[in-house]
């Protein structure tokens, strides 16, 4: 007989996990409309007024680009180079290769604030002009293990014997590796890129240190946060989730309609 | 001849064609060994150079002597660390951090179990959407949302608005923001999903059931959850709790919004040496010894994952 | 009094009580007024034309002078555009331009009175050609000549920076809760208890607790007995103390927020960051025993490109309309006499024009750091330790 144990609790826990989750995000949202410059109660009625501001002002568009560029960067060189890596550790055995997979992950073993003192010392030693480049480098070191793992993980499960029909029936590498393989292990590679653009996106501590003239929008956030913060941040961020949902259930209904 | 084929290779099972035996493998060999290099040598290369690199030059930089601001003069010199460990107002700052960061990790580890349980095994049709808006969350800047916290644990914030009209408490209660209690609040709620995620996804690797199987055979939860959950999800629980401990520990900007009197982190000194004394060696010591800290706890706790036998 | 800086107490209560009446006053009405346009006059202000350019700004919020009319329409009218990067402490100024890689990066800096000489040593700033701003000889006298020039802004044969702003660091306190404070000591009793905040502004710190002592130096050359007796006057107000407040913007959140009644070290712009999020009851006070004051000019970054839209700005920057304007938005203190009849009666009576030289010398506290310490006496470094350990 199956004893179905705790499941009113799990799912009353997940749900209150998740509101836990989103209650901030709820109150940024809020706030986002407010018609005063102040994040924190009484609010004080509706307005687009901060919408309005964060289209118009040069300081957000271009920080907003700024972030964008560096985002899709890095996105696309840790997706090629992390899938690239883990195809090649996954698949083959050679010697260093315990060792060589430790070290893909270490970098998540180094807050962001190491990394970027480390990439600035670096830089101005060999009079390296700051700029979105250095950015996207530190953004890159970054979020490389995190690709990876998920990357390692997808990889390790994948039945290779489809990839071997493939070989069998005279498919080259590269064919096997963009029929078979790529269409399969797409949904967890996307998943992993997406984390990787929300983590560059959100970076702080390592841009802080690298950027050059050309704020990220974090930036522009954080020291907005120490001036005179007003509720165009919440605008932005309230934006991003929003398009961010619509990609990802954009990207859903696609990934459905591929995988027929 | 066939050309040279570069790039992917077939599983570790080579299959044997039809051209000769001995030249084949050779050339399948060098094959294999340039489709290797070719693969892992992009991550190579950024490692060393965005990498490696650098910090070796920072802890080059961490051994000699800072002459003013920004200034060093290359004589050898263990100064740095002495001072690292030995400054009073840096131990406390330490222990506040490390301590805080530890008590995040275990929460968020603990509290992502019983919800990638429910994700995964007993959500059919939700199952995508669940952890699709876990990673939406993710989409939301973490500075702003820290400034929800002072709207729901403030003075005049919606939990003391609730306690006080509700009359559990008459006046409102002041220990819920500016204190280490609000900074691990937020902590858990900026990891959680990245927790959630790891965490999911090493219960992927698990079939529903081995699960079942335990349950059939007389095992109470707890002991599927210890003899058969935990330790096949370890990898997982290992990386949530390295990944909380050092990203919060490293953290220093939620302290210092939420922190109150408590608000000064590791990370604030070690920016302060840089920005405000520009003294570059001194903040290198202390970045070195924060990540010697990072490293013991990160393979103390891969030693765990062994030992729970994987 | 004597121009280095001593006075009788006497003198200095008397004369601290009248600028804690005229600058107590001020604030709740520009607050009220602060979002209507100045009077002012023109929208183009002096006819400095310059073809095009980028001004690369970093410094505070708010110098660069985005919404000013004046200046904006200069900018518009001379095609010149503006980026800026906006600092959260001082020390970003002096990290930026040495270890942080901004050398040729930026045209338009700025730096508080006291860090001159440092800046100077670690060349930050280039020496100023200022035939090219000849807006600045209308300045008072006080900040064109003189010791306090000499000392902060004009030496080694050559000016370094042009003061623009000054302004004074008392306490802001929340005027619908509490009456406005007369000294720092009245903080620390026990009414105050968990409801007021401490500024993490390290140097106003030293400066305001060395004052508040008695044992104020012009060099901030301290002893380590008189440190540790500035930490300990600061000690005792975070006993009565709800946080360590990061940074003035928070501190005009956590005013708006309910979450405290007062603060120290504070600074006159709070008020407006509050008023802006619609609490207009945020005031600022000059307590009996003093405040510091911080006085910031407009430098060149060293290696910089484009040298020649940046001096058009600056000059720009010292017309009277400008300056009016600057007033009204900083709620600072500005340096052109001509500029007080352009200013609408609030924002001119915030500050003691009338008494400028007796508040810069006979106070005196411009806030400044401790650099070439002879021994015996506590570094920068030093002052960090302490206040790390403050902190902690």
């Amino acid at each position: 007989m199956r004893r179905r144990f705790k499941v009113p609790w799990l799912g009353a826990y997940t749900l209150l996990v998740f509101a836990f989750l989103f209650a901030p995000i709820a109150l940024v949202v809020l706030f986002s409309f407010n018609k005063t410059a102040s994040l924190t109660f009484p609010f004080h009625g509706f307005s687009l007024r901060w919408y309005r501001y964060i289209f118009t002002s040069p300081t957000y568009t271009s920080a907003a680009l700024s972030s964008l560029q560096v985002g899709l960067t890095t996105l696309v060189v840790v997706a090629i180079v992390g899938t690239m890596a883990a195809l090649g550790i996954t698949r083959n055995e050679f010697p260093g290769r315990r060792v060589l997979r430790s070290v893909l992950f270490a970098p998540a073993a180094l807050p962001g604030l190491f990394t970027g003192i480390a990439l600035l010392t670096f830089f101005v030693q060999l009079h390296v002009p700051l700029s979105l480049w250095t950015v996207t480098a530190g953004h890159v070191i970054y979020t490389l293990p995190y690709f990876f793992l998920v990357a390692n993980s997808r990889l390790n499960r994948f039945d290779v014997l489809l990839e071997e029909s493939a070989r069998d029936l005279g498919a080259s590498p590269w064919q096997t590796f963009r029929k078979v393989t790529l269409p399969i292990i797409a949904p967890t590679l996307i998943a992993g890129a997406l984390v990787v653009f929300s983590l560059s996106w959100d970076e702080v501590y390592i841009t802080f240190f690298t950027v050059g003239s050309r704020s990220t929008l974090p930036i522009v956030v954080y020291s907005t946060v120490r001036q005179a913060v007003d509720p165009s941040v919440n605008a932005i961020s309230a934006l991003l989730l929003a398009g961010s949902l619509v990609f990802i259930f954009g990207i859903r209904r696609f990934l459905a309609d591929v995988q027929q | 001849m066939q050309a040279l084929q570069t790039g992917k290779t077939p599983g570790l099972r080579s299959r044997p064609s039809s051209r000769p035996r001995a030249a084949g493998r050779l050339r399948a060999r060098t094959r294999r060994r340039l489709a290797i290099i070719a693969l892992v040598g992009p991550a190579i290369v950024l490692l060393l150079g965005a990498l490696f690199v650098p910090a070796l030059n920072l802890l080059v930089k961490s051994v000699v002597e800072s002459t003013g601001y920004g200034q060093v003069a290359y004589h050898f010199t263990f100064s740095n660390y002495v001072s690292a460990v030995s400054t009073p107002g840096y131990l406390t700052v330490a222990f506040n951090a490390f301590g805080i960061g530890a008590l995040a990790a275990v929460i968020c580890t603990a509290a992502s179990y019983p919800i990638a349980y429910f994700i995964n095994f007993r959500l059919r049709r939700g199952k995508n959407l669940a952890l699709f808006l876990v990673v939406a969350s993710l989409f939301s800047s973490y500075l702003v949302r820290l400034y929800a916290w002072y709207t729901i644990l403030g003075i005049h914030g919606v939990l003391n608005d609730a306690l006080v009209r509700l009359g559990v408490v008459k006046q409102p209660l002041l220990f819920l923001l500016f204190n280490r209690w609000a900074v691990l609040i937020a902590f858990v709620n900026i990891f959680l999903p990245y927790t959630i995620l790891m965490i999911s996804s090493a219960m992927q690797n698990i079939q529903k059931d081995l699960l079942e199987a335990a349950r059939v055979l007389g095992a109470s939860p707890l002991r599927t959850f210890s003899r058969v959950l935990l330790p096949l999800t370890m990898t997982g629980a290992v990386g949530a709790l390295a990944y909380t401990f050092i990203l919060s520990s490293g953290d220093y900007i939620t302290p210092a919004l939420l922190g109150g009197l408590n608000g000064e982190f590791v990370g604030q000194i070690v920016s302060n040496q840089f920005i405000a004394l520009g003294d570059v060696p001194l903040g290198a010591a202390i970045s070195f010894v924060m990540l010697a800290v990072f490293l013991v706890v990160y393979f103390a706790l891969t030693r765990l994952e062994r030992f729970k036998g994987i | 009094m004597s121009l280095d800086g001593s006075f009788p107490r006497r003198d200095f209560l008397r004369r601290a009580a009248m600028i804690a009446a005229t600058a107590g006053v001020g604030p709740a009405f520009v607050a009220a007024c602060s979002s209507t346009a100045s009077k002012s006059g023109s929208a183009v202000a002096s006819g400095g034309k310059v073809k095009g350019g980028t001004v690369n700004f970093w410094s505070w919020q708010g110098y660069d002078l985005l919404t000013e009319p004046a200046v904006k329409g200069w900018r518009t009218a001379n095609h010149v555009g503006i980026h800026s990067g906006y600092v959260g402490t001082h020390d970003e100024i002096t990290a930026k331009f040495t270890t942080g890689g901004g050398k040729g990066v930026y045209n338009l800096s700025t730096y508080e009175a006291g860090y001159g000489p440092f800046y100077v040593s670690l060349g930050i700033p280039s020496a100023l050609d200022m035939s090219k701003i000849p807006n600045f000889a209308q300045v008072y006298p006080i900040f064109r000549s003189g010791p306090i020039f000499n000392r902060w802004w004009h030496f080694n044969g050559h000016q370094w920076c042009c003061p623009f702003t000054w302004g004074l660091q008392g306490i802001n306190y929340d005027t619908a809760r509490i009456k406005a404070p007369t000294s720092y000591t009245e903080l620390m009793g026990p009414t105050f208890k968990g409801k007021i905040g401490v500024t993490d502004d390290i140097v106003a710190a030293f400066v305001i607790g060395a004052h508040a002592l008695g044992i104020f130096n012009a060099s901030s050359l301290y002893r380590p007995s008189q440190v540790s007796k500035i930490i300990g006057f600061w000690t005792q107000l975070k006993k009565n103390a709800r946080l360590i407040i990061p940074s003035y913007g928070n501190m005009a959140d956590l005013f708006v927020a309910g979450e405290i009644v007062a603060a120290t070290p504070g600074w006159s712009a709070v008020n407006t960051f509050a008023a802006q999020k619609g609490d207009h009851h945020v005031s600022h006070v000059i307590p009996s025993e003093g405040a510091a004051t911080f006085c910031d000019g407009f430098m060149i970054p060293s290696q910089a490109p484009d040298p020649d839209v940046a001096y058009a700005y600056i000059n720009e920057a010292f017309s009277p309309e400008a300056q009016a304007q600057e007033a009204e938005a900083l709620v600072q203190a500005v340096v052109n006499p001509q500029a007080l009849p352009l200013m609408n009666s609030a924002t001119r009576t915030l500050y003691p024009y009338d008494q400028l030289d007796t508040v810069l010398t006979s106070r005196a506290p411009l806030e400044a750091i401790p650099v070439k310490v002879p021994s015996g006496y506590a570094s920068f470094a030093d002052w960090e330790n302490a206040w790390t350990a403050f902190k902690a």
